[in-house]
């Protein structure tokens, strides 16, 4: 991969989340995970719906719906997100850490001109006129390439198409200065022809403005086109990790490559393909997993020591962790990093 | 309701001769007014009449209705806008404190309140608010109207304590809708985009949130005042206002038919003529509606 030879400097990750647990109420969604994004790296959270991604990106950007909590640390800049309050919060948002949606319907205001929309980040952040608010959104609309920008500053939101729409959130997230662009399902609900569009220009961006992106998704082959760096989420664990082409060529935990083998290949040449793969069993409801490994209960190589606690086990170079008792691929270079709580 | 009216028990004629009057006599008053016609003769001529502003006079008094009805509306309509005014001017502010204040104490005090307020009848709160502002303490007049004509800071005056308990009831049912719709839209994806981008709870519910949830509020605004327009008749009973609903109910217990028609006439207008307001402010405010 070409990206992986990007500018990497030696600041430190521009998040390292640790420990992170997200509470719906007295039940854990998210049960306490760690990991870091690098400066300038592209990184993918995959998992079924349900795994705890989304409330994972929320809880960094402080935006948990309410009677949700989040506990642990989230630092960025030395600073930890998850004890700021509002107003700190809020000079750090839109800002250094910026979020795309999912759903650009009805992320924008229907009320408001697009132009005004994306002018008002600007005003928030950075001491700009009005004038001067407005020729930078244009500028920041002409970038994310929508058409006729100009004249659509004063368009409202319902003129424009759902691809349209997710241009103009990506503007936002664009606006000010992003060390970490986090997209949460960004194409889920476009056309698949405009999905490519949407990520091409989003990985484009973040490259040439050298900011992190944790990109949401559930769909392998996104993350195998944008993504440097992976994270495997399963009922609120990361239950895998590291660069994307190895975890995806060598898959050590069996969720993972439960996940791989369900991707339909569609390769020329072939008369018939064989059934489609599938991991059996559904995701659990919340609060619903099995204790010990939360994948038991689905997992064609469990034992009984699976009742336990699996631990974070990485690689010589700290490259890949894995949490598993029975690693596929497994090698003898394994070395105990860190017991996942 | 022309039909409604004409196919009513009583008759007028016998109504205002009394018992002891004649048959003769009665017929001859019918003829005079005019219901001695066919029903269908009768409706032309009350269309035709109305459409050329001429509504006809009163078979009771044998006044012109239309300068009737002009000076009740001089009454009533002032104090449906005062009394709305006043209700949306506690409510609005009520309604999203509480709703930014939701299930914390300020958000309790306004839901008990407003409750209060609904659980409270009109005239109830008219009586209340007569007995200590007016005859206890004198700061404003119990009741009547002096007229516009006499002096029109006292025929304000006359109006405030109206208009006060109108705005009560109204008040407390605005400001229940006002937060429900505040909540509501709190909850949208614009409004957790405006929070990614850096604005607080509070600039992302006063710069995205409350034109939204202006939406819905318009339309109860628009009812009450509909309702208002029409219904005020036990308020300015209370008061003793020359209002247009007092003058309904009295004409049509003086079966004085041709008087209640033509200001069922005149409030189904105004309520029209709010429809229309609320559907022109509806433009204005949402976008999506305006075509293109």
């Amino acid at each position: 991969m070409t990206g992986d030879q990007e500018v990497e400097n030696n600041s430190g990750p521009v998040l390292r989340v640790q420990d992170l647990v997200v509470a719906v109420g007295s039940t854990p969604a998210v049960k306490g995970i760690s990991f870091d994004i690098p400066s300038g790296r592209r990184v993918g959270l995959i998992g079924e719906s349900g795994s705890g991604k989304t409330l994972t990106a929320l809880s960094i950007m402080g935006l948990l719906p309410d009677g949700l909590s989040a506990t642990g640390s989230a630092i960025h800049a030395g600073k930890n997100l998850l004890t700021l309050n509002e107003n700190e919060l809020c000079e750090i948002r839109g800002d250094y850490l910026t979020m795309v949606f999912q759903e650009p319907m009805t992320a924008l205001n229907p009320v408001m001109r697009i132009g005004d929309q994306v002018a008002e980040v600007i005003r928030i952040h950075r001491d700009a006129s009005r004038a001067e608010a407005k020729d930078r959104a244009l500028a920041l609309l002409k970038q994310v390439h929508l058409p006729n920008a100009a004249s659509r500053m004063r368009a409202y939101p319902h003129q424009l198409s759902g691809g349209q729409r997710q241009r103009v959130v990506i503007a936002l997230a664009l606006a000010g200065d992003p060390a970490l662009i986090i997209a949460d399902e960004p194409t889920t609900a476009l056309d698949v022809t405009v999905q490519a569009q949407i990520l091409v220009l989003l990985r484009d961006l973040a490259r040439q403005r050298n900011s992190s992106l944790l990109l949401i998704t559930h769909d392998l082959a996104v993350v195998a086109s944008i993504c440097q760096d992976v994270l495997v989420m399963y009922g609120g664990r990361i239950i895998e990790s590291g660069p994307t082409r190895d975890v995806f060529d060598h898959p050590r935990h069996p969720y993972t490559a439960g996940l791989i083998a369900a991707v339909p290949e569609i390769e020329a040449g072939q008369e018939r393909r064989p059934r489609l793969a599938t991991i059996p069993g559904s995701v659990p409801g919340l609060g619903q997993f099995p204790s010990g490994c939360v994948f038991r209960n689905r997992c064609q190589y469990a034992t009984e020591i699976c009742g336990e606690e699996p631990q974070t086990v990485a690689n010589q170079d700290r490259t890949r962790t894995v949490s598993c008792f029975h690693p596929l691929h497994d090698s003898a270079e394994g070395t105990i990093i860190e017991v996942g709580s | 309701m022309f039909w409604v009216l004409a196919v009513l028990p009583g008759d007028p004629a016998s109504r205002i001769l009394g018992t002891q009057a004649t048959p003769e006599n009665v017929a001859r008053l019918r003829q005079d007014l005019g219901i001695d016609r066919s029903i269908p003769v009768q409706y032309l001529d009350w269309v035709g009449g109305t459409l050329t502003g001429d509504l006809g006079t009163s078979y009771v008094t044998q006044e012109e209705i239309a300068p009737l009805i002009t000076d009740r509306l001089k009454v009533t309509v002032p104090l449906a806008f005062f009394g709305m005014f006043l209700a949306t001017a506690v409510a609005i502010p009520a309604g999203v404190f509480a709703a930014s204040r939701h299930r914390e104490a300020g958000d309790t005090a306004v839901s008990v309140l407003s409750q209060v307020g609904i659980s409270i009848p009109a005239f109830w709160a008219g009586l209340l608010l007569t007995t200590y502002v007016a005859v206890k303490w004198g700061i404003l007049p119990a009741n009547g109207f002096p007229g516009w004509g006499e002096s029109i800071p006292n025929s304000i005056k006359h109006l405030i304590l109206p208009s006060v308990s109108l705005a009560l009831v109204q008040g407390a049912i605005l400001t229940r809708y006002v937060r429900s719709a505040v909540l509501q839209v709190m909850r949208e994806d614009y409004i957790r985009t405006a929070r990614a981008k850096g604005l607080t709870r509070q600039r992302a519910l006063w710069r995205h949130g409350l034109r939204n949830a202006a939406i819905p509020v318009i339309t109860i605004l628009g009812l009450q005042l509909a309702a208002l327009l029409a219904g005020t008749v036990v308020i300015e009973n209370v008061f003793v206002l020359p209002g247009l609903g007092r003058m309904l109910v009295q004409a049509i217990e003086r079966r004085d038919l041709l008087l209640v028609q033509s200001t069922t006439l005149i409030i189904t207008t105004a309520i029209l003529g709010v429809n229309l307001l609320v559907d022109l402010i509806y433009n204005l405010v949402d976008p999506r509606l305006r075509t293109r």
